[in-house]
C-alpha cells in the first residue's frame, strides 16, 4: 500500500472519529414554522343550554318558514337529510387507542365523542383518511397529536387546529345558537352538536318534519341514527 | 517521518480493530447472553413495551427490575402497542394483548390476550374483537372486558384461561341502557374486582367477588372520567371533584376563568360517607393514593401538594 493511501486512509478515519458521522449526513430540514390558529374561547363559547323540545320546535319553525316561501323538496320520509358516514368512537378496531397525549387513560372508545363527529365530518367533506384513529394520531408541523391540546390530560381537542386537517385552513361558524342548525342542514352541511353541558357531542343531519335526528358516536353501526336527545348547548359547522 | 506516520497508522488500526471487535463482541455475545440468563421473578418490578430499535414490526417486552436495572426478555410482532394498557405483570408472569391478522380492511382479525412466564413460555388466555383486562394481584384471575353487540360484558377467568363467569351489563349496572364499563381495579388480596359504569343516565360502581361471583353495586354521582379520579379497592373509596370532563380546550380555558368553585370529595361505598377534602375556584387537584389511609393532592391555592388523612 502506498504511503499516500495510508496516509489519506488514516485522515478519512481521523476525520470520522473527531467530526463524528452525523456531520457527514445530511441533515433533515427544519419543520416548516406554520401559523396556528387561535380563538378567544371567552368570545365564543356558549351559554345556550336549551332543551331537545326547544331544540325540535326551532326546526319546525325554520321548517314552517322554509314552506312558506314555496314548495319544499324532501327526501322519502325526511324534511332534510344530509348523509353522513358514521363512525363509532367504540369501535373494537380503535376504541382502546389513547385520546390524543394519552394521559389519565381516557381512549378513544372512553372519551373521545368529540374527535369522532369531527372524523364524520371530515368523511362527509370527502376525507376519509382522517379516520378517528388517524385524527387522533395527525402530526403536523412537526407537533404530533396537532389535533389536541397537550396540557392537563393531553385529551383536549384544539378545535381551530381540528379543524385544519389536511393541512388547510378552512371555513367554520363556532357554537352557534339552536336557530341555525335547520339553514345548515338546508345548504347539506352537518352540525356537531354538543350537549349536555359539553359532556357529549353528536353530528346532526337530518330534520324528520318533527324531530332532528343525530349520529351518535358512543353507538354501534347498528344504533348510529336516533333522535335528538339531552340539551343543545351550541353548534358547530364547518367545510363551506 | 515516514516512520511515524507508520507506527500511528497502526497503532490507530490496532485501537479501531479492537474497538470493533469489542463492540461486536458486545452485541453477539454479551445482550444474548444477558437473555439467555433465568430471570428471578422476585427481582422483577414491572414490566412494559417498547419498539424494537432494528425491527420496526416487533415490540419488545422491557422488564424493569427492582435494582433499577431494565432488560429485553423477549421480542413479538404482532403486540398491539398501540393499545391504552397493552401490558401487566404479575407474581412472575406477563400478560400481553396481540392483535392479529389486522390488514386494515378484513374482519377476521382478533385481539389475543397472552400469558408469558419469565422462561418465555406462552399461553393464549383470550381472544376477541377488542379487549381489554385487568389482572388479580396474585394472577389467579383475569378479568376480560369485551364488546358483545355494542355493548361490553366482562368475562372472569382464572389464571390458565379456563372460564369462571360471564357478567352481562344488566349485573353490573342499575340503568338498563347502560353500555359500557370503566376499569377500576383488584383488590390486593385478589378477592374483589372494582369496575364501574360511564356514560349512563346513572352512572355507578360495582365490586364482583370472586368467591361467590357475587355483584355489589354501588350509586355514584360524580363521573370516573373526571380529571381528579383516583379509587382504592382496599378501602372500597373514590376519591373525585366536580370539575367538569372537557373535551374542547378552548372550554377547559373559559372554565379556568370562570371563577366556579370546584370541590374534592372523598366518597367511601361501604358506609356510604361522602367528605369534603378541600375546595378550588375552577382548578383540579390530580389526587392519588399513598397509602389505604392517606391521599395527596396539589393544593390549587398554594401549588403545594397536601396530605390528607381519611381515617382524620
Amino acid at each position: 500500500m502506498s504511503k499516500k493511501l495510508l496516509f489519506s486512509l488514516f485522515v478519512s478515519i481521523a476525520l470520522v472519529a473527531v467530526i463524528g458521522c452525523d456531520s457527514l449526513q445530511d441533515k433533515p430540514a427544519s419543520n416548516p414554522v406554520i401559523s396556528e390558529p387561535t380563538l378567544n374561547p371567552a368570545d365564543t363559547l356558549p351559554n345556550i343550554n336549551i332543551s331537545a323540545d326547544s331544540v325540535n320546535a326551532l326546526g319546525r319553525v325554520a321548517m314552517m318558514d322554509d314552506m312558506g316561501r314555496g314548495p319544499v323538496k324532501a327526501a322519502a320520509g325526511w324534511q332534510l337529510y344530509v348523509p353522513v358516514p358514521f363512525y363509532s368512537q367504540r369501535d373494537p378496531h380503535w376504541s382502546s387507542k389513547p385520546l390524543g397525549f394519552g394521559g389519565c387513560g381516557t381512549t378513544i372508545g372512553s372519551a373521545g365523542c368529540f374527535l369522532t363527529s369531527i372524523a364524520m365530518c371530515y368523511a362527509k367533506m370527502g376525507y376519509s383518511a382522517a379516520n378517528p384513529p388517524a385524527l387522533n394520531d395527525w402530526s403536523y408541523g412537526g407537533r404530533a397529536h396537532y389535533a389536541f391540546y397537550d396540557g392537563g390530560c393531553g385529551n383536549m381537542i384544539r378545535l381551530p387546529q381540528a379543524l385544519q386537517y389536511p393541512g388547510m385552513s378552512r371555513n367554520c361558524h363556532y357554537w352557534f345558537g339552536a336557530d341555525q342548525i335547520y339553514s345548515y342542514l338546508q345548504r347539506g352541511i352537518p352540525v356537531i352538536a354538543r350537549i349536555n353541558g359539553g359532556a357529549h357531542y353528536v353530528v346532526i343531519f337530518a330534520f324528520d318534519g318533527n324531530r332532528y335526528w343525530v349520529k351518535d358516536p358512543w353507538n354501534d353501526w347498528t344504533n348510529q341514527d336516533r333522535p335528538f336527545y339531552g340539551s343543545f348547548d351550541g353548534g358547530l359547522a364547518f367545510g363551506f | 517521518m515516514n516512520k511515524i506516520i507508520r507506527i500511528l497508522s497502526a497503532l490507530f488500526v490496532i485501537c479501531f480493530s479492537a474497538v470493533a471487535v469489542g463492540i461486536f463482541v458486545y452485541f453477539s455475545f454479551f445482550l444474548t447472553t444477558q437473555k439467555s440468563i433465568p430471570v428471578n421473578a422476585n427481582l422483577v418490578f414491572s414490566a412494559s413495551l417498547q419498539k424494537n430499535i432494528t425491527d420496526s414490526n416487533m415490540t419488545d417486552i422491557v422488564l424493569q427490575m427492582k435494582n433499577g436495572e431494565t432488560r429485553i426478555l423477549v421480542s413479538y410482532p404482532n403486540i398491539y402497542f398501540d393499545h391504552y394498557h397493552a401490558i401487566e405483570y404479575h407474581a412472575g408472569n406477563i400478560y400481553i394483548i396481540k392483535r392479529i391478522n389486522n390488514k386494515g380492511t378484513n374482519s377476521d382479525w382478533t385481539d389475543e390476550l397472552w400469558k408469558i412466564d419469565l422462561n418465555k413460555h406462552e399461553t393464549k388466555m383470550f381472544s376477541a374483537q377488542g379487549l381489554d383486562f385487568r389482572t388479580s394481584p396474585d394472577g389467579g384471575k383475569i378479568i376480560v372486558i369485551k364488546q358483545n353487540q355494542g355493548v361490553d360484558e366482562l368475562v372472569l377467568i382464572d389464571g390458565s384461561g379456563s372460564l369462571f363467569k360471564v357478567f352481562s351489563i344488566d349485573e353490573l349496572t342499575i340503568d338498563p341502557k347502560a353500555t359500557t364499563t370503566y376499569p377500576l381495579s383488584w383488590s390486593s388480596d385478589s378477592k374483589y374486582y372494582w369496575g364501574g359504569i360511564i356514560h349512563s343516565l346513572s352512572n355507578n360502581v360495582f365490586k364482583i367477588s370472586t368467591n361467590d361471583f357475587f355483584v355489589s353495586k354501588y350509586q355514584f354521582k360524580g363521573d370516573l372520567l373526571n380529571h381528579d379520579v383516583t379509587f382504592n379497592a382496599d378501602a372500597s373509596s373514590i376519591v373525585y371533584s366536580d370539575y367538569p370532563v372537557f373535551y374542547d380546550a378552548d372550554e377547559a380555558s373559559a372554565f379556568s376563568i370562570s371563577g366556579i368553585k370546584v370541590t374534592l370529595y372523598l366518597e367511601n361505598f361501604i358506609t356510604e360517607t361522602i367528605k369534603t377534602i378541600n375546595t378550588s375556584v375552577a382548578k383540579y387537584f390530580q389526587p392519588q393514593w399513598i397509602s389505604e389511609t392517606e391521599i395527596q393532592y396539589v393544593d390549587p391555592n398554594t401549588g403545594s401538594k397536601k396530605i390528607y388523612n381519611t381515617e382524620a
